[in-house]
């Protein structure tokens, strides 16, 4: 089995770390049924636009409401 | 044959005067175009040199040769109605009048409800909405969903909020935005003064060259 030098692997649902040494050990951990991509630096970026614009923030904040609501449905 | 049909996000965003410019750009190209004007008010013509008294299209349609091979169609209201939500017949036989002879036809819309009907008699209809980059557009784009791809027009790069919204829209998953922009340009103003389309009137402005990319861009689309 090819050894790595160490690849620190995020689990995005519950934010705990690991370190992985070899490549079966690799493919075990991002064999996952979802893999989820958020780009942090790009929504940090549309927040701070938003958030110069008083109509455009108050939009943002009653889009995301309907999403969480619609979700609780 | 190439179906392309703009229509504004609200009133005043500046459609017909894209549309005829369009028209110009893609018969510039060496494309046979028939420009389709359903507004019911017959501005389209005006851009194209048709004369004033055509203004208003009462009953039935007119027909203007503009240029050989770039053709203008103004509807009234009752027409274009019975074109596109009249029976079978009048429905064919619009058919038969705008198609046969041009590469391209160019249909200026009144709004979303006739891109449906002209999508229902034409299914492979390409539907753009033409809209500011403004507040109240990113309100109406909040409030309703699907969409046709939006084209960006009278665009200022030195606003800071207009560059805040595109970013906005750029990144919203719901819209799809075209990649060809059309910025502010006294040119446009102009045309319509001259009675001209943008690019014969004002060839070398911002305006004209941003219009034969669109043309360019739209005829790469029909060959998709």
């Amino acid at each position: 089995m090819a050894a790595l030098p160490g690849v620190t692997l995020m689990n995005v649902n519950n934010g705990k770390s690991r370190v992985v040494t070899d490549v079966e050990h690799l493919l075990q951990e991002i064999n996952l049924q979802k893999l989820d991509y958020q780009d942090i630096v790009a929504e940090e970026k549309l927040a701070g636009l938003r958030s110069a614009w008083p109509l455009l923030e108050e939009l943002a904040r009653a889009a995301q409401l309907a999403v969480s609501e619609g979700g609780n449905q | 044959m190439n179906y392309l049909a703009f229509y504004g996000l609200r009133g005043g965003t500046g459609t017909t005067s894209i549309v005829a410019a369009l028209g110009y750009a893609l018969h510039r190209q060496g494309q046979r175009v028939l420009l389709a004007d359903l507004g019911g008010e017959g501005m389209l013509g005006l851009h194209l040199n048709c004369p004033v008294a055509s203004l208003g299209v009462e009953e039935g349609w007119q027909y203007w040769e503009a240029a050989p091979g770039l053709d203008v169609l103004a509807f009234s209201s009752r027409q274009t109605d019975v074109c596109l939500n009249g029976d079978t017949e009048s429905r064919q036989d619009f058919l038969q009048l705008i198609t046969g002879k041009y590469d391209v036809l160019l249909f200026d819309l009144a709004g979303v409800g006739q891109a449906d009907s002209l999508g229902s008699l034409l299914p492979c209809l390409h539907r753009f909405v033409v809209t500011p980059v403004d507040a109240a557009a990113h309100v109406r784009l909040h409030t309703e969903h699907g969409r046709d791809p939006l084209l960006l027009n009278r665009f200022l790069p030195e606003s800071r909020l207009q560059n805040d919204l595109r970013t906005l829209w750029l990144h919203d998953p719901r819209l799809k935005v075209l990649p060809v922009v059309l910025h502010h340009d006294e040119a446009w103003n102009e045309a319509l003064a001259h009675k001209q389309p943008v690019g014969l009137i004002r060839a070398n402005s911002l305006a004209a060259r941003e219009m034969d990319s669109l043309a360019i861009w739209c005829m790469a689309l029909a060959e998709r």
